[in-house]
């Protein structure tokens, strides 16, 4: 509904940002199984970015983690951070072929508070606290149903600059 | 001051290099310590939070060796220097 949305930004209210599906995987390096983000819900460019996760049984890593027990492993929450971490990289500066991907983890410092099980909806959030030349240092919180389940703080650099 | 600054930096250049706080000299640079761009930003972020002062790509510039992030930091320390009405 462009019309609709068109009288969304002239009544002053924020535009919309949101993205789906296909529109993130014109964006990221990432594919199955490895594709951690369903859906952009808004993004500020270089400041911050609201993105989905839906956790399902079918996912591929729920065979091993665990047979008897579903739990989502903690190092793809991790990988759902930086995913959208990339994401927002690659939304702030859309010189993309130009501009390397941000494609590895300097540091990662994580808490997890709560088991993610299939049927959740991960809400992650993203704020930048730092970006210098190709580093990126970000704040990451993911929530399920609004309680805070996991978070990060995430050093990241674009391709070719890591360890330089 | 500087001395807790300086035993402080040199715990937060431990725990992000995993180097023996033993090979870290005041005066030797950090890149012969092999201390990358990322680890610099990884660095800055964390004396931004736990002096809660703002740095920012210039003074990254600055990170020489521990003396100068020893110096920079104490420098941002110091109370704004008072204003004196004629």
């Amino acid at each position: 509904m462009p019309e609709a949305a068109a009288q969304v930004v002239v009544d002053g209210t924020a535009p919309d940002t949101s993205l789906n599906f296909e529109q993130i995987r014109g964006l990221m390096l990432q594919r199955f199984p490895l594709a951690m983000i369903d859906k952009v819900l808004s993004y500020e460019p270089g400041k911050r970015i609201t993105a989905v996760k839906n956790v399902s049984g079918n996912d591929i890593h729920f065979l091993g983690h665990f047979p008897e027990d579903a739990i989502m492993p903690g190092v793809l929450i991790i990988e759902a951070m930086a995913q959208a971490a990339a994401l927002l990289a690659a939304l702030t500066d859309p010189g993309t072929q130009a501009t390397p991907a941000l494609r590895y983890l300097g540091s990662v410092k994580a808490a997890f508070h709560k088991a993610v099980r299939p049927g959740d909806q991960m809400q992650i959030e993203v704020a930048v606290v730092r970006q210098i030349g190709h580093g990126w240092f970000v704040d990451a919180v993911v929530r399920v149903l609004n309680e805070v389940v996991s978070r990060g703080e995430l050093l990241l650099a674009q391709a070719g600059a890591s360890h330089e | 001051m500087p001395d807790n600054v300086k035993s402080q930096i040199i715990s937060a250049i431990v725990s992000i290099t995993d180097l023996p706080a033993e090979a870290l000299g005041e005066h030797v640079p950090l890149g012969e310590l092999g201390v990358d761009s990322l680890q610099a930003l990884q660095l800055l972020v964390l004396l931004e939070r736990e002096y809660k002062i703002s740095l920012n790509e210039t003074d990254l510039a600055k990170f020489k060796d521990i003396a100068s992030i020893v110096e920079l930091v104490t420098e941002r320390l110091q109370p704004a220097a008072e204003i004196v009405h004629a």
